[in-house]
């Protein structure tokens, strides 16, 4: 049976919001099929969507119930699963590279993942930067976004007190996720490095710099100097972040 | 003789215990990971806006138990709704839910509440400036929107209006408080749809849930309201793989005291969501104050539905007047000296109109017979 295209369940999230689900794990296939199927209904457009959120393994749909009778909003649901294009011929995706320094002030719990993990830094740099993570969901925090695919060699569990406010930009582990905070907010997770790019800015259209469904790859820079440069370029609106198609 | 004023805003010489600006939020950001926001008693802000004859969206402050003192700069038309605020007007009361002039240099300020939470100030003016990710909203945890940077209303704060003129909110609705807002109560039972994640919980604990008084504990504000009373034990697991999370819906986290997810609540979360308030029910949480009591009651979606749509029937009521076009032109002996096309007349009495003759400022008022 191919596991990523069962059929949705679609559960009820209250009068103006449906759950849709499409599988019960936390898998690429699984999750390659809820964009897939968010963008498809994006695309149709009906007059009734208010907005879609894709998570993991399934999507939150807002609704206008003036616009639609509840049993048809089910029935459409289920109708386009079935007769939309599931090839998955298109397997290519946006990877997105992110410059991050690691280490020093920029990344205060290095250490705590070196005794943890028995690596040296270069070796934790070395792996934490050789891997295309995919972005499951952006949610959590305005641009989060949720990676998967981080080495059983860096799992490292969160601080025993997490820390009330985390700088924006951090780059951190936690068990087997990854991730960059786009905005200060409070957080368990081990901090080792920090990006000069913005992962959210409301100025930018749109303003999440990536988007559910892309990779994003961690590019290792040399010194605070390097740092610095670009985030100087950043701020003169002189830097294009790195990106290209890829085959997944 | 009047003269237009050229600046037109507000000061704020108070700001009250919490009061932020906001509109109906920003719906189409949530895939981005940012928050609706936007009013919380959605009815309330909503009837303020068609009281004035707005655009339902047109931006509001929202207050919370104490409001603001406001001086007026400009003369405004206002309109005050949800709680029982005791609004004056320079130490005159005002009433709330109709329409009031504010004339230039007067002062805004409340009262004590006598019921409810949050009050909404409507004008028929708009905010002049720059929406963030196309709302007005204010997110005070994110600093997302608002006039300030995501900030609430500080003293001395100072916000202008748009220009806007010879408009005037229409005198005559058929706004029926008994018909068209939330009853005045002390406690609520608010109607919810079971789902999404009713299958993590046996029949007993739904059972003790619907059959259960909470209530509403201090630690609540516009992301959600935490409730305490009987605990709700899951089946096996408390968590959940991160997901969208609904206006209104109940998560029932590890200690099973469940957690009501507001306005300004994160676009995902990880725990169980046992029900979902009905999307009417929600100005009745708005308008409770910590301490008070609530209950539950099930209902079916179609029900839900019904009651939804008969609301906003109800609704579009409040000023369904038609608009006409009317024409006016103005002449001395016969010479023209000015057309106005395509004045809206909503089912107004009189109206006021600028105008200039030979470098002299007149004010032309109309009335309608």
């Amino acid at each position: 049976m191919n596991k990523s295209f069962s059929k949705p369940s679609i559960k009820l999230a209250g009068d103006s919001a449906v759950n849709v689900d499409l599988g019960g794990i936390i898998h690429p296939e699984i999750n390659f099929s809820v964009h897939t199927f968010a963008t498809h209904i994006q695309k149709n457009n009906p007059k009734w969507l208010i907005q879609i959120i894709p998570a993991y393994k399934g999507m939150l749909i807002y609704y206008d119930p003036i616009g639609i009778e509840f049993v048809n909003l089910k029935n459409y649901l289920l109708k386009e699963f079935e007769t939309m294009d599931k090839s998955t011929n298109n397997t290519s995706s946006t990877l997105i590279t992110i410059p991050t320094l690691y280490g020093g002030k920029f990344g205060p719990d290095m250490e705590n993942v070196i005794n943890h993990t028995k690596l040296s830094k270069r070796e934790i740099i070395s792996i934490h930067s050789a891997t295309n993570y995919l972005v499951y969901a952006i949610g959590f925090s305005p641009g989060f976004p949720y990676l998967g695919g981080l080495s059983q060699k860096l799992n490292t569990p969160r601080l025993k007190n997490p820390r009330t406010k985390i700088p924006a930009g951090s780059v951190a582990i936690a068990e087997t996720q990854t991730g960059i905070y786009p905005s200060p907010t409070p957080g368990g997770w081990q901090i080792i490095g920090k990006t000069p790019v913005k992962l959210f800015d409301p100025e930018r259209t749109p303003p999440a710099l990536v988007n559910p469904g892309d990779m994003i790859k961690f590019e290792p820079l040399k010194s605070l100097k390097e740092f610095t440069e670009i985030e100087n370029k950043i701020k003169q609106n002189k830097y294009s972040i790195k990106t290209n198609e890829i085959n997944k | 003789m009047k003269s237009i004023n050229k600046n037109s805003s507000i000061s704020i010489i108070d700001p009250g215990i919490f009061s932020t600006i906001q509109d109906l939020g920003r719906y189409k950001y949530q895939k981005f990971g940012v928050p609706t926001s936007g009013a919380l008693d959605q009815s309330a802000f909503t009837i303020g806006n068609l009281i004035l004859g707005n655009d339902t969206n047109n931006p509001g402050i929202e207050t919370t138990m104490i409001g603001p003192k406001i001086k007026f700069n400009s003369s405004e038309w206002i309109c005050v709704t949800g709680a029982k605020s005791n609004p004056k007007i320079n130490d005159s009361e005002i009433k709330m839910w109709t329409p009031v002039y504010v004339k230039r240099n007067s002062i805004l300020s409340f009262g004590q509440n006598t019921w409810g939470v949050r009050s909404y100030i409507l004008f028929k003016n708009t905010f002049n400036f720059e929406k963030t990710m196309d709302s007005y909203s204010t997110n005070t945890n994110l600093n997302i929107g608002g006039h300030n940077n995501g900030f609430q209303l500080l003293a001395n704060d100072k916000i202008s209006f748009l220009e806007k003129n010879d408009k005037l909110p229409p005198f005559t609705n058929n706004f029926d408080i008994k018909k068209h807002y939330i009853k005045e109560q002390d406690s609520y039972t608010l109607r919810i749809i079971l789902g999404p994640h009713d299958d993590f919980f046996d029949s007993n604990n739904i059972k003790k849930f619907l059959e259960s008084e909470y209530e509403i504990s201090t630690q609540s504000n516009r992301i959600g309201f935490r409730l305490s009373g009987e605990p709700i034990k899951h089946k096996s697991k408390s968590d959940i793989i991160s997901e969208g999370g609904a206006l209104g819906s109940i998560q029932i986290p590890g200690d099973g005291q469940p957690i009501i997810l507001l306005q300004d609540r994160g676009t995902t979360g990880g725990y169980p969501k046992i029900a979902t308030i009905s999307t009417i029910d929600i100005p009745k949480l708005a308008q409770s104050n910590p301490g008070q009591k609530i209950r539950f009651k099930k209902i079916e979606i179609e029900d839900a539905i019904s009651i939804y749509r008969a609301n906003n029937q109800i609704l579009k009521n409040i000023n369904n007047f038609e608009t006409k076009d009317i024409n006016i032109q103005i002449d001395n002996n016969n010479n023209k000296i000015k057309t106005y096309e395509n004045i809206k007349i909503n089912h107004q009495k009189s109206f006021e109109i600028n105008s200039e003759y030979k470098k002299k400022k007149y004010t032309l008022k109309i009335k309608l017979s």
